[in-house]
């Protein structure tokens, strides 16, 4: 949007209220380098107590919230620390490379790269962490290692992260066939998982569905490849996204009785994920039934189990599905509450991707209630989208509510733009995407202990 | 028909443990205890229980739930079971109870859910046709000199400038100002200044063409053109920056608009209606606000009373409001305690009649047994949550603690458990240190004594 007046007001001039990140990401250079400490100045944002009880409160998003330099100073402090410890990390690992390579000891190369790799993951730098795996890839399949399908699974999944999911797919097809071929079997079973999740990002069920197939197969032979425990732990996400799919597809029966496996596999294993992925998931169920009020307790039950090592982003998620079910129900106040509250979590924990689903379901309390400028949440949404690169679903999801929004205002063409942009990516993606039910972030699982 | 606390007894049906029960509630009401089904369903058309707690076992006791809540006009049933499970708790909550706690139930927790029941009733009935109409409600002196000065200048095509606090129903007054103007037949526009970044604001203000701007996906006639030939609400017109007061000006004074990225002028004929909470004298003083475009605006003043200055249109308020969110949400409600009522009269009510409506819808949702009761209000942000599942595997928390609540009792247990160490709290409870440095402002913890109360107001 073009910034109109001075964006730095000359001394004297009148005091315009408070700053709010809005302006101060209109000053600052749109730099990639800059945005972890963009990120920062999310987390220690607040915001304004003066809008509490104004409808712009209502439609407030992260833009319009306050600087708090202290708040700020002290979370970049904080920041630099960690951006010292992980160049020390770095450092370290370059040096374990070389170190590695100068003994000609391919294998410990490998494994300094897949480290470093994995870490950058750990702190959701996907790119890196998969430039990382790939140098691994390709020293690992050079030297004929037997952490090639590693390698070539964790590039999958960092490329599907960022959303390149045609590399994402290929990398994991790849990684299959190359740990079936090695007899890397638990390699195996994670590859077909996650290219079945690839595919569910696609909206393309039954492609995922095949791969899950796949990934059973393995764990269902005769002889028992992976000691029992590993295989439940990775059979109940399968049974999981199987849920998933099968939900998708409206076969709801059907979905109620994977997820059913899922519970009774992942009984009794020390897995704090398990109960909450697969509770998050019939909840998602139960809204595609229309059964809002069970969904309901169901993520709320979800909420209160989480326990501290599960994602933080899985809690926005949870969050924002709890909120999605009392919307349905109509509680859109108490849906809005809820949904702040993910949206808070969400700046906290440094998750802005997580944003534009709370931003859509905001939106659509915000119209419910006669908001006419509701559009204001789904344009912040599709800002974020575009500034973090976030995957062409989410973008095109954003923009079908931005249409309805856009219509219901009486702006036809605005409309009939953002809806022919939204058909156009949902066809790039092939197959039938989803279409408006929250995302399943966090509820799918690659199979990875 | 009102009865005095003695008399509002309670009907047990908890095997076991109903001592226990008899015991906690003696000095608060008459309590009786059935030892069989039977023999409660016999009590049941006793007039005036105001609670039923019953433990159910089987299918065939859940099928008696209906029965119970029908029997029952303003009470709350409350059903126990050993094991409750998610699928229960929907049954026996479709069957008519209020919620299912484990049983046997935790004394103190059963005390503090049911004594609402027992000492509040509905005193205060709800007229039928409250809140029929989406309008105005009060006979306050105050409210009727505003209205006395809407209705001078509806007609006129004067701009009139609202001013009030933050949920004083400044809207509901510019649309009535448009209902009663000649213009009626044609547009009221809304737009709120402070909703949109000045950029936007500019763009929906005046229009644009395709192209105009990133963003600018289609041609637009602005909120301007929408409302050529009626009305235009600028609401928070004391957040506009500068730069587009000028061109607001302009646009007051010469009735004519120009597109982003258009070189053509469009001419419009609106009445606009501003609004503000703002001192916009103040801030024309301190040079945030034009002048000369307050001088445009506000060529009638409008001013609404805040909520605490107009107490006697308190309750009817509150009276449209059950009406119209009971209708909403298809609940029951008929009626507020008289302990509710005091408790809303008790407020300041910092968010005026939005507040107000939003603390009626949430109770409405609530309230149990067709009265609103003063735990049904809440406390403002962090009110009780509706979580009704317990069960032994959950913490001791009372059942109406929220989220957020419980949350923050969990990151002061964890930090006693570090002696304060913050990075040591992060790691416990997985979350970035940066993370632990805000939920700790936040909730207003002091590491070093993380038991310790909140020492003020928790941020907003």
């Amino acid at each position: 949007m073009p910034v109109h007046g001075s964006m730095i007001p000359p001394p004297g001039s009148p005091d315009t209220g408070p700053l709010r990140l809005e302006r101060l990401l209109d000053v600052l250079p749109d730099s990639r380098e800059l945005r972890p400490l963009l990120e920062e100045l999310f987390a220690s944002s607040r915001a304004d107590p003066e809008r509490r009880w104004t409808a712009s409160g209502e439609l407030g998003t992260a833009g319009g919230r306050l600087v708090d330099a202290e708040a700020f100073e002290a979370g970049a402090r904080a920041w630099i620390e960690a951006e010292r410890r992980r160049l020390e990390r770095r450092v370290g690992a370059v040096t374990a490379v070389v170190t590695a390579l100068q003994r000609r000891d391919s294998d410990d190369v490998v494994s300094a790269l897949l480290d470093e790799s994995s870490a950058l993951e750990a702190e959701g730098r996907g790119a890196d962490a998969e430039r990382w795996a790939d140098a691994a890839y390709r020293i690992a399949r050079e030297a004929g290692h037997l952490r090639t399908a590693e390698a070539l699974r964790r590039k999958a999944r960092c490329a599907r992260a960022v959303g390149a999911l045609d590399a994402s797919a290929r990398a994991y097809e790849e990684a299959f066939a190359r740990a079936t071929d090695s007899e890397c079997w638990r390699d195996a079973v994670v590859a077909a998982t996650g290219r079945g999740n690839v595919a569910i990002d696609r909206g393309r069920w039954t492609d995922a569905e095949s791969w899950y197939g796949r990934a059973l197969a393995v764990l269902d032979r005769d002889e028992p490849r992976l000691p029992p425990e590993d295989a439940r732990a990775l059979r109940w996400r399968v049974f999981q996204n199987l849920g998933i799919t099968h939900r998708e597809r409206g076969l709801l029966a059907e979905a109620e009785a994977w997820y059913v496996r899922a519970e009774e596999e992942s009984a009794g294993l020390d897995d704090p994920a398990a109960a909450i992925e697969i509770e998050n998931g019939r909840g998602q169920l139960d809204l595609a039934r229309g059964s809002a009020r069970a969904a309901e307790l169901r993520f709320r039950k979800a909420m209160e189990a989480i326990e501290s090592d599960i994602a933080h982003a899985v809690r926005v998620a949870i969050r924002t599905n709890l909120g999605e079910a009392l919307l349905e129900r109509g509680h859109t106040l108490e849906a809005a509450m809820v949904l702040r509250e993910a949206e808070a979590e969400a700046l906290r924990g440094h998750h802005l991707a997580r944003l534009p689903a709370v931003y859509r379901l905001l939106a659509r309390i915000a119209h419910e209630r006669g908001e006419d400028q509701a559009f204001v949440l789904v344009d912040r949404a599709l800002e974020i989208v575009r500034s973090a690169e976030l995957p062409s679903l989410e973008e095109a999801l954003t923009l079908r509510v931005y249409a309805e929004l856009r219509e219901a205002q009486k702006e036809p063409d605005a409309a009939m733009e953002a809806r022919a942009r939204a058909d156009r990516i949902f066809e790039r993606l092939g197959g039938r995407a989803r279409q408006s039910r929250a995302d399943d972030n966090g509820n799918e699982a690659e199979g990875e202990i | 028909m009102t009865r005095s606390t003695s008399e509002a007894p309670l009907l047990l049906h908890l095997p076991g443990c109903a001592a226990t029960v008899v015991e906690r509630f003696a000095g608060l009401t008459r309590v009786v205890v059935s030892e069989d089904r039977n023999d409660l369903l016999s009590r049941l058309p006793e007039a005036g229980w105001r609670a039923v707690v019953l433990v159910v076992e089987d299918e065939s006791d859940v099928r008696l739930l209906p029965r119970i809540a029908a029997a029952m006009s303003d009470g709350i049933v409350v059903a126990t079971h050993p094991s409750p499970s998610m699928d229960l708790v929907l049954e026996v909550e479709s069957a008519g109870a209020a919620i299912l706690l484990s049983h046997p139930p935790d004394v103190d927790r059963l005390y503090a859910l049911l004594e609402p029941y027992l000492t509040e009733h509905g005193d205060h009935p709800v007229p039928e046709d409250a809140g029929a109409e989406d309008r105005v409600v009060g006979t306050s002196a105050a409210l009727t000199d505003a209205y006395r000065s809407v209705a001078r200048v509806a007609a006129s095509a004067a701009p009139v400038l609202i001013e009030g606090e933050s949920g004083t129903g400044k809207e509901l007054v510019a649309r009535a100002l448009h209902q009663r103007s000649t213009r009626s037949a044609r547009a009221f526009v809304a737009v709120n200044c402070a909703a949109l970044p000045e950029g936007l604001l500019e763009a929906e203000l005046f229009g644009y063409e395709r192209g105009a701007f990133t963003g600018a996906v289609g041609r637009s006639e602005g909120r301007f053109g929408r409302a050529d030939g009626g009305t235009l609400f600028l609401d928070e017109i004391g957040e506009m920056g500068l730069g587009l007061q000028a061109k607001l000006l302009r646009a007051l004074e010469t009735g004519e608009i120009d597109r982003l990225g258009s070189g053509d002028t469009v001419r419009v004929d609106v009445r606009i209606v501003a609004a503000t909470n703002r001192d916009l004298d103040a801030r024309v003083q301190s040079g945030a606000f034009r002048e000369d475009l307050l001088y445009r605006l506000a060529v009638v003043r409008v001013g609404l009373p805040p909520l605490r200055d107009r107490m006697e249109d308190l309750i009817p308020l509150a009276d449209a409001f059950t009406a119209r969110f009971a209708r909403r949400h298809d609940r029951p409600v008929r009626a507020l305690s008289k302990e509710a009522v005091a408790a809303l009269e008790a407020r300041r009510w910092p968010g005026n009649v939005r507040e107000l409506r939003n603390v009626l819808d949430r109770a409405v949702l609530l309230a149990r047994g067709g009265v609103i009761r003063s735990t049904d209000l809440g406390d403002g942000p962090g009110a009780p949550s509706m979580s009704p599942v317990e069960t032994d595997d959950l913490e001791a928390y009372p059942a109406t603690l929220s989220l957020r609540e419980v949350e923050e009792r969990h990151i002061r247990r964890v930090l006693m458990g570090t002696g304060g160490h913050l990075g040591d709290a992060a790691e416990i409870l997985g979350i970035h240190r940066n993370t632990m440095t805000a939920k700790i402002r936040e909730y207003g913890i002091d590491p070093r004594s993380p038991e310790a109360a909140n020492p003020g107001d928790a941020r907003p």
